[in-house]
């Protein structure tokens, strides 16, 4: 049985569920289809705009500043695309801001009072705190992983806090590394503690994992055998701050939070966790159910397999499921399959290709990959800051976000793409992807539905 | 040595060790492991582990990066994958789709060939009950006693009693699946009414015969096949067209057999039936124009096998449909697409696993404070009403097929 829509989102992480918010905003019938999850449920959680400049070592001062720099240095970065008048270059920052800045403020108001409440603006960098105590230049985390006062730890005491079996997060290491990497006199507190409770989801100390904590602390009994174990801890150590692995829960999250705030007495906030982190599927979840009340459609492991394609114009998408397939007959179409986690780009000893319209795929610097294998696109250096030019590559596009082909014309003229497909910008360099997907998913939603309205100029 | 001799000699030495080499069918399973990224997205997803834990059941990424690679030791998995309800979920959500289900079911078909002592109890005895009867369950010793029975909730449920058909030639295999063969008989006999009901030339099975999913859930891959190709032959000799079914694991697997055996016939979930081939116009007919209906407030469970192994358009079909009946609303649970613990066979022998894996469902079914929780699975049915009996609730589970059976006008 085929299904018509408006706008047919492919990819459900941050770029095409926001793509698909701002269709359904615009009245469009909106069908959003995920595979599988993405990079965004694996994800910290916390949304990068533009923290650092590929190759530097010192983060930007906080994200304007950082968008100001790459519509200077990278006129063809997605986020520069943004800045673009009608007659394309060159770009203006302040428009590039301005509009980051509106999707910014957008999405703060789709996912407020969602578990995964967003905190912060392009005006400020938040430090986040990692598990390994170290810290990540970020703009928006959830609200859970937040507290104010958190850029000046002077004069206070932070309490971190470790569960007996939990292999994620040594609490004694997060604590020394935590004071280790601040210099005496700035910004360091005046002491660390840290604890280790006994908070047993299922009865043993042992093999406990992120998710059985969350999950324990959605339920009344979970939260209310934390309190109790820590509060003697809070008490000893005089503590101003606590310090969590990202384990509040993934649904009641928040209110625990301020619940433990009210009865500590102290500041509660969650650290940044490896993948796969709770945070990350709570910021999925909000987002999906964000989705649903704006009534756009998400059709969960729903794959698009194929197109068919007539006069420049996809009219048909094959949709698959484990044992159907049917058509998807859409208006216009945004691509936000992601990259390699999401499966929108592969990469073999065969080269690179975009896995549903089969686009042509270019590196960071809008040359054809042509075959060429990934790891002539990885660095000798694991970690450095130039990152990979690997997550750099990904599809060419116009100054509408229509993906293109290798003549620089748009493939198709109902055909947007959004997120971490785009090519033009490393996000695990510039820390930038949430971002990014938020920003370019925000505006190639509003072209398609421009462009189904009949009002793309 | 010829390379036939070869084949054999080396046959002969992955005997000794206790390799048994896999079969074409299961490879690509098998191989999709290969692609696992070790991204860990799929524990936190999958309903086991939500139930009981990872310390208990390792979880899905366990069994992707370790307890399917090593062939001569998969006995040593053996206290984690029977905890498996196959639920799909993880393949789900896996970015790179891998099989975990199947491989499951790979695994434990070289357990049950290698170590039968180390494969739960339960399994075997329900081995011996299928290779006897070919049937999930002890049939009824006494026909008379189950047309009794059957009559019994004919009566309870207000549904005319349609007779059994055998019609060679016929357009339509309708089949019940062992569950309502020979327990839920009120499953078959709604689906046979509603079937009538809507002029479809239909026929049953002249003796019904299991499609060997608990063989194969079980890991008797042997008995598995073997059942399926007795169907296949009931199947051919009958000349049907399509094949219609009222059990999500029916339908899942007669797809899998169908396409895997070419047997060149599809296959429906009733469900999917009314939507797709009989057609809303007509199903929506009885209920134009009649205004004495009694309102319910409905909640629906998802079947597993639908869902994730079948598809999710099944789910959309399944609301569509309640919301032709006047006077039902439904409220969704939120949990509806959660497995409700009652595959896999995780109950036969781990019963505690199985009931830990329905308690969020059964939350969520209560807060809705529906009046009756719908779900086009027998199966699924019975899982979840222990369940809430259990609970001390007071919501009813009815089959879809049966709840909309009973909605059906009656033609006079
Ligand atoms: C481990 C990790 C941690 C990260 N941490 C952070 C962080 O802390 N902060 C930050 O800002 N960024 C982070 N990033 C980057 C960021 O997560 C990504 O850049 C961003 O999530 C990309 O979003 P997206 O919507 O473009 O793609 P994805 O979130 O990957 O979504 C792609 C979607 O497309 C679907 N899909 C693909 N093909 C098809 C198809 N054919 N049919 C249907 N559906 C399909 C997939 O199933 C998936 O749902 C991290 C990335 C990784 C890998
Ligand atoms: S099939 Fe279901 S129960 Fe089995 S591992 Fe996957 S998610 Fe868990
Ligand atoms: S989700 Fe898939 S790829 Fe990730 S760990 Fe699980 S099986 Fe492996």
């Amino acid at each position: 049985m085929d299904i018509k829509a408006d706008l047919l989102v492919v990819g459900g992480g941050m770029a095409g569920l926001v793509a698909g918010m701002v269709g359904a905003e615009a009245g469009l019938k909106v069908v959003v289809l995920r595979k599988g999850q993405g990079a965004t449920a694996i994800s910290s959680g916390a949304v990068d705009i533009m923290s650092y400049l590929p190759g530097a070592n010192v983060p930007f001062a906080n994200a304007i500043e950082g968008l100001n720099a790459v519509s200077e240095i990278y006129p063809l970065h997605p986020y520069s695309v943004l800045g673009y008048s009608d007659g394309g270059l060159p770009v203006d920052p302040e428009r590039v801001v301005a509009r980051v800045s509106e999707a910014v403020d957008w999405i703060k108001g789709k996912l407020n009072g969602s578990p995964s409440a967003l905190v912060g603006d392009l005006g400020r960098t938040i430090q986040a705190v990692t598990l390994l105590g170290s810290s990540k230049p970020t703009s928006l985390v959830q609200g859970t992983m937040f507290v104010e006062g958190s850029d000046d730890w002077h004069d206070s005491i932070v309490l971190f806090v470790g569960f007996r079996g939990f292999p994620d997060c040594n609490s004694s290491i997060t604590a020394k590394n935590f004071l280790a990497s601040r210099l005496p006199g700035e910004n360091r507190p005046r002491r660390v503690a840290n604890c280790t409770l006994d908070v047993l989801p299922f009865g043993q100390p042992h093999n406990i994992y992120s998710f059985d904590i969350a999950r324990y602390m959605d339920r009344e009994e979970g939260f209310a055998e934390l309190a109790k174990t820590l509060k003697d801890h809070v008490r000893s150590t005089g503590a101003d701050f606590i310090a969590f692995p990202p384990v509040l829960g993934l649904r009641r999250a928040r209110a625990n939070k301020f619940e433990l705030e009210d009865k500590m007495g102290a500041k509660v906030f969650e650290l940044l966790a490896f993948p796969p982190s709770v945070p990350g599927l709570r910021l999925q979840n909000a987002l999906e159910s964000a989705l649903s009340t704006d009534g756009g459609r998400l059709l969960i492991g729903h794959e698009a397999v194929s197109f068919e394609k007539k006069e420049g114009h996809i009219d048909s998408v094959a949709v698959k499921t484990p044992q159907r397939t049917f058509n998807i007959i859409p208006a216009a179409v945004v691509l936000a399959s992601g990259k390699f986690i999401g499966g929108g780009i592969k990469g073999d000893e065969s080269g690179f290709v975009e896995t549903l319209v089969k686009l042509p795929v270019v590196d960071v610097e809008s040359y054809q990959t042509a075959g060429a294998r990934p790891q002539r696109y990885t660095n000798i250096l694991a970690l450095s800051p130039e990152g990979h030019s690997l997550f750099g590559v990904g599809v060419a596009f116009d100054s509408m976000f229509r993906p293109t082909g290798t003549d620089g014309q748009p493939v198709a003229d109902n055909v947007f793409a959004a997120g971490s497909i785009l090519s033009r910008y490393n996000y695990s360099a510039e820390k930038s992807g949430l971002g990014v997907a938020l920003a370019t998913g925000y505006a190639a939603g509003a072209n398609a539905a421009d462009y189904v309205k009949g009002a793309l100029p | 040595m010829s390379d036939e001799q070869a084949y054999e000699a080396v046959k002969a030495t992955l005997k000794a060790e206790r390799i048994q080499p896999f079969k074409r069918d299961e490879l690509e399973a098998v191989r999709s492991v290969e692609g696992c990224i070790n991204c860990g997205l799929c524990i936190g997803h999958c309903p086991v582990v939500r139930a009981v834990g990872v310390e208990r059941f390792s979880g899905p990424r366990s069994i992707a990066v370790e307890l399917s690679r090593s062939p001569p030791e998969f006995w040593t998995t053996s206290d984690k994958v029977y905890l498996c309800t196959g639920c799909g979920t993880c393949r789900e959500v896996c970015p790179r789709k891998v099989n975990i289900p199947a491989v499951v079911n790979m695994i434990r078909t070289r357990i049950f060939a290698q170590r039968p002592d180390l494969v739960p109890k339960a399994l075997l005895d329900e081995h011996d009950v299928i290779v006897k009867h070919s049937l999930a369950f002890e049939p009824w010793a006494d026909q008379e006693e189950k047309s009794e029975s059957r009559k019994v909730r004919l009566e309870t449920l207000g549904l005319p009693s349609v007779p059994d058909r055998v019609v060679p030639g016929a357009d339509v295999l309708f089949y019940p699946g062992c569950q309502a063969e020979e327990r839920a008989q009120e499953v078959k006999e709604a689906a046979k009414y509603i079937l009538s009901y809507f002029g479809i030339n239909y026929t049953l099975l002249d003796q019904m015969s299991c499609c060997g999913l608990p063989s194969k859930l079980i890991g008797d891959d042997e008995t598995a096949r073997l059942l399926a190709g007795r169907l296949q032959d009931k199947v051919k000799s009958l000349g049907v067209k399509k094949i219609v079914t009222t059990c999500a694991g029916c339908t899942s697997n007669l797809c899998d057999i169908s396409a895997r055996d070419g047997w060149g016939i599809p296959v429906y979930h009733l469900v999917e039936f009314l939507a797709e081939e009989i057609g809303f116009n007509k199903v929506s007919r009885p209920f134009k124009g009649r205004g004495r209906f009694t309102p319910a407030k409905v909640t629906i469970h998802d079947p597993c096998h639908i869902i994730r192994h079948t598809s999710r358009q099944i789910a959309e079909h399944a609301r569509a449909i309640l919301n032709l009946i006047p006077g039902v609303t439904i409220e969704e649970s939120g949990m509806s697409d959660s497995c409700c613990g009652g595959g896999g066979m995780v109950g036969y022998h781990s019963r505690d696993v199985a009931d830990a894996v329905v308690t969020e469902n059964v939350a969520a079914i209560s807060s809705t404070e529906a009046d009756t929780v719908v779900t086009p699975c027998p199966l699924c049915t019975a899982q979840i009403e222990s369940n809430l009996f259990r609970a001390g609730s007071q919501t009813v589970v009815e089959d879809l097929t049966v709840f909309f059976a009973r909605r059906l006008p009656q033609k006079r």
